[in-house]
């Protein structure tokens, strides 16, 4: 049969002001009709490129330098705007874009919009279009009546499907999506695979999904591409890949990805950072990573050759009929549960008995009042606004030398109460304890000591460096406002234990010569430096690459072994906070509502939320059969909650008595849940304290 | 412990900047000097700047090449004045209606033009960015205070007020830049404003609050540095600009008139009655202002890309 795209030795360059950049070297990859097709590959490796040449929308300065993209037996890589706009897009290949969320435009309905695109590409009637609209509404599951709306009208999650039936508009015979679930937290993202995993039942199209994450590509598809640098290191079927690679960066990749069914396995991170792009690539571009380079792999790009008995499979390694022996011979047995533990269960006794912070009742309310009059009147005629409860009553017990973790879906207020903790926001009742003392009872110098002996390290590496300063005076500047003598070589040595060896080499780089793992590890020294007493880690690794953030959590769980640290790890992405974390607290709406022993969290979750949660993550494994989460909706807005569990109105166990807000009970071992499920509730309707004053508020 | 800590920061402290490899590894002068390499690549920006050296330098040493004294009043052959003589070898720009050199009075005027727009320009940003940052970076009420007080000075008109000021106070180069300067900074106090809300947000700002630095520190460190682009930008805009309503209110009779500014040439011109006439009177000194502050502007708009270069590929 056919391919229905077929990709051939296609080589595209950018022209720039310092000279040509290759960034797509000899790729060729093939795809079906009706199939499910995955391009992986940290960032920077080409994929989107390789997109853009096939959705004719590579930038300006790039260009097709060879090879040919053939559709349907035709060739399309030299289609002009127009042409390609008349005969491919929509009606043959349509996008899903990466912001997909925000790729309606707000000003205008959704059928409005449809009729657009509808114009812009057929002959179609306005009736014709927006019929065409409901019955896709009606296929991704949205009410057809709903074709009017504003995007606006629509919760995150319509609006992922409505973006999915917008693609189908015009009947495409393929849709690419790029990176569209990377900006997703993961039940977000479960709800989008979801869809287009119902939809392949319903519809006849094939999909190129591109992205970072290889556990999404062994669930969705069915056969995918490994890019790195530019070229196609293998391609074949899914199965095949992840049984049998053929390729060390298939292999590497792989064993850097989590698992959240085997968290106590060791995760592996790949050296080195992907190649920056250059003139002419005539290697492979993995060699500089690899383990098992030879000479020759400088010398002359690999060819890409079929693995013996499956004519799909194909690998661009010289080395590719050896790999699994090397792997066998070099690596260590990858951990399928039996093996000693080295990640969630590794440490899992760690931590003192002291406690050297405590969180106790801690809230924080915002007050949504955006002008003078409404304050004004709130004062004098009484009664709270409805506030925002980002942080509500959250208890949170860290001892010495301790990780403990804090999930949640993105809005859930673990940044705000990261930020309450640091001091930011003063915090509207309950209390934060540190090392013995509260806080609310410190005075300047105390509050100067505290930002010492508490460090935090933030999300985003692109950010977080002063692009005016160099390596030497980010690390200085800590030391300068404690008024601590700025030596040298205490950079150096901080410098070295974030592994960023040599350090002389690195100690005079600017932000712009650092790559985003580098910048990570920068900011990591930036707080060690002071020698704190407990670090405050905010997604530290949420925006690396796979292979770095192995290699940077390794990095964090031993520091915290060799300094005695304590480490507040917050994120919401459960596969690594197990990887961390001693303990784990579950975050929904501003409230605690599971807490335990990472090991217990995962083996026996005990709240619904954690359930999904856990659940929703994707396994890097094509023969395990993954449920999707059953958890329909969004958090919803924390400023109007009433009295009750927040999570009631998602919950799959939902129970009359869940109108009532459940306490935290203690479901053994130090296990804590507040859900009704999990404790004996007295007669006459028994309610939590917290309960109480929640109804008072109202 | 206290003893290291003073050793420490003597050794790094003034006189340690000041040594000269200290000094070429500082980072204000490795940007500054990188910033100068790529400001220059720009031919247009070439073009610009030797433009307004040429006006700097008419500035400062226009006095000491004007062929004759500005005030000289020329005298024919025949004993009358030189009135309206037009370019010639002996008057390059010829004379104006009082038979005086209008090329000595250019040269001569360049001085004037440039400090009134040069104090404008900084008294603008001063108080501009004093007021911005301060908004943007302490936010709520002190935002709300300078914000209203900003919305307020938006509606004063700017030509009349001056024009009343110089009704009570007299006419002089200092008040006109004072109320120039008091006003002016209203349209650029906004968008430094709206700029430090964003960088306050950045995470290298944050780390640095969290770590317990002074807000002193964090505004001059951190804020200030890379506000820098801005802050070039809209001192050549408020040059530029005191510069043309300087002239504007000179023009209009509000003017020193002691002194011999390219506002004031244009203001004789038309006051003559000669305007359409002696072109070589009245368009030299127009086309002074215009092509100074077009430099100007130019200059600040090329820094701004530098900047902009700067960070993005930082």
């Amino acid at each position: 049969m056919e391919p229905l795209l077929e990709i051939d030795d296609l080589d595209i360059t950018y022209r720039t002001s310092s000279g040509d950049l290759q960034a797509v070297t000899d790729a060729s990859v093939s795809i079906d009709a009706n199939e499910y097709y995955g391009l992986v590959g940290e960032s920077g490796c080409g994929k989107s490129t390789l997109a853009g040449a096939v959705t004719n929308s590579l930038d300006q300065n790039g260009d097709i330098t060879g090879g040919t993209v053939t559709y349907r037996g035709e060739e399309i890589q030299d289609y002009s705007e127009k042409e390609y706009n008349e005969k491919i897009r929509w009606k043959e290949i349509a996008v899903i874009p990466q912001s997909a969320m925000n790729s309606l435009n707000p000003l205008s309905r959704i059928s409005e919009q449809a009729i657009e695109v509808a114009e812009a590409h057929t002959d179609w009637s306005d009736e014709t279009a927006v019929e065409k609209l409901e019955e896709l509404f009606g296929v991704v599951g949205l009410p057809a009546s709903r074709v009017h709306d504003y995007p606006h009208q629509f919760s995150g999650g319509m609006k992922q499907r409505a973006i999915i039936a917008f693609s189908l508009l015009l009947d495409p015979s393929m849709i690419i999506a790029d990176e569209p679930t990377t900006a997703l937290d993961v039940i977000m993202q479960d709800q989008f695979l979801k869809h287009l995993d119902e939809l392949r039942e319903i519809r006849d199209f094939s999909l190129l999904f591109i992205t970072h994450d290889i556990a999404v590509v062994f669930e969705m598809c069915d056969s995918m591409a490994v890019m790195h640098g530019g070229q196609v290191a293998e391609r074949g079927d899914t199965t095949a890949l992840f049984d049998d690679p053929h390729h060390p960066y298939t292999l590497l990749l792989q064993r850097a990805f989590p698992d959240i069914r085997y968290p106590n396995r060791k995760l592996e991170g790949i050296d080195g950072t992907p190649p920056a792009l250059e003139s002419e690539v005539d290697y492979c571009t993995f060699a500089d990573r690899c383990p098992w380079a030879e000479p020759e792999c400088r010398e002359r790009a690999p060819p890409t050759e079929a693995v013996p008995g499956d004519a799909e499979h194909a690998s661009a390694c010289v080395r590719s009929d050896e790999v699994a022996e090397l792997a066998a011979r070099d690596l260590d047995d990858i951990d399928d549960g039996d093996g000693e533990p080295v990640g969630a269960d590794a440490d899992a006794d760690r931590g003192s008995d002291e406690s050297i912070l405590e969180l106790r009742g801690l809230n924080k309310h915002f007050s949504q009042s955006t002008n003078v009059i409404d304050t004004i009147r709130a004062s004098i005629f009484g009664g709270e606004q409805d506030a925002v409860r980002a942080v509500d009553g959250v208890d949170l017990d860290l001892k010495e030398n301790q990780i403990q973790g804090v999930i949640g879906e993105s809005g859930c207020g673990k940044s705000t109460l990261l930020q309450t903790v640091m001091g930011k926001y003063e915090p509207t009742d309950g209390e934060i304890v540190f090392d013995g003392t509260p806080v609310s009872e410190f005075d300047k110098s105390d509050w100067k000591e505290y930002r010492r002996r508490v460090q935090i390290i933030l999300q985003d590496p692109f950010n977080t460096l002063n692009p005016h300063f160099s390596v030497r005076e980010t690390l200085m500047e800590p030391l300068r406002i404690h008024d601590m003598e700025r030596s040298e070589e205490r950079v150096l040595d901080v410098l070295e234990q974030v592994r960023l060896t040599p350090a002389e080499e690195y100690i005079d780089r600017n932000e712009s010569q650092l790559s985003g793992g580098e910048k990570q590890r920068v900011s990591i020294a930036r707080a060690l430096i002071l020698e704190p007493d407990v670090i405050l880690a905010d997604e530290p690794v949420s925006m690396l690459d796979v292979s770095t953030q192995a290699s940077v959590l390794d990095m964090l769980n031993e520091l915290t072994d060799e300094y005695g640290v304590s480490m507040l790890y917050i994120s919401h992405d459960l596969s690594t906070v197990s990887y961390v974390c001693d303990r784990v607290n579950v975050m929904y709406l501003g409230r605690l509502v599971e807490s335990a022993a990472t090991m217990d969290l995962l083996d026996d979750p005990k709240h619904p939320y954690t359930r999904s949660l856990l659940q929703a993550i994707p396994v890097p494994d094509p023969h395990h059969e993954r449920e999707w989460a059953e958890l329909p909706g969004t958090p919803g807005d924390a400023s109007d909650l009433g009295t009750g569990c927040r999570f009631r109105d998602r919950c799959p166990d939902r129970m009359d008595v869940c109108d009532q807000m459940p306490r935290q009970a203690d479901v053994g071992d130090g296990h804590r849940a507040a859900c009704h499920l999990h404790y004996e509730h007295g007669s006459g309707g028994e309610t939590a304290p917290t309960a109480a004053t929640d109804g008072g508020e109202r | 412990m206290q003893i290291n800590d003073s050793s420490g920061s003597t050794d790094s402290g003034l006189l340690g900047a000041l040594r000269p490899e200290r000094l070429r590894d500082h980072y204000l002068f490795r940007n500054l000097s990188a910033s100068l390499r790529l400001y220059l690549s720009d031919r247009l920006t070439v073009a610009f700047l030797a433009g307004f050296v040429l006006v700097l330098l008419a500035a400062v040493f226009g006095p000491m090449i004007a062929p004759y004294p500005p005030d000289k009043v020329f005298i024919t052959s025949s004993g009358e004045i030189l009135k309206l003589a037009p370019p010639s070898g002996q008057h390059l720009l010829g004379t104006t209606a009082r038979g005086q050199d209008v090329f000595s009075r250019l040269l001569i005027g360049a001085r004037p033009t440039l400090f009134t727009g040069l104090l404008g320009g900084f008294l603008v940003v001063l108080i501009g960015v004093t007021i911005g940052v301060s908004a943007g970076y302490y936010g709520g009420r002190v935002d709300n205070a300078l914000m209203r007080l900003t919305d307020f000075v938006f509606g004063i008109p700017l030509i009349p007020t001056a024009i009343v000021l110089a009704a009570y106070f007299g006419v002089g180069t200092w008040s006109t830049i004072l109320v120039i300067g008091c006003l002016l900074w209203r349209n650029n106090a906004r968008v430094f404003r709206s700029q430090v809300l964003q960088i306050r947000e950045r995470e290298h700002v944050r780390a640095a609050q969290m770590l317990g630095a002074s807000d002193r520190y964090v505004i001059t460190r951190h804020i200030l540095p890379n506000l820098g682009g801005m802050i070039v930008l809209f001192f050549a805009l408020g040059t530029g600009l005191t510069i043309i309503i300087s002239a504007s209110l000179s023009f209009l009779g509000f003017a020193d008139l002691a002194l011999p500014s390219w506002g004031l040439m244009l203001r004789n011109a038309y006051n003559s009655g000669y305007m359409a006439d002696a072109w070589w009177w009245s368009l030299t000194s127009g086309f002074a202002i215009s092509l100074t502050v077009l430099c100007i502007f130019m200059l600040g708009r090329g820094y701004e890309r530098v900047h902009e270069t700067n960070v993005s590929e930082f």
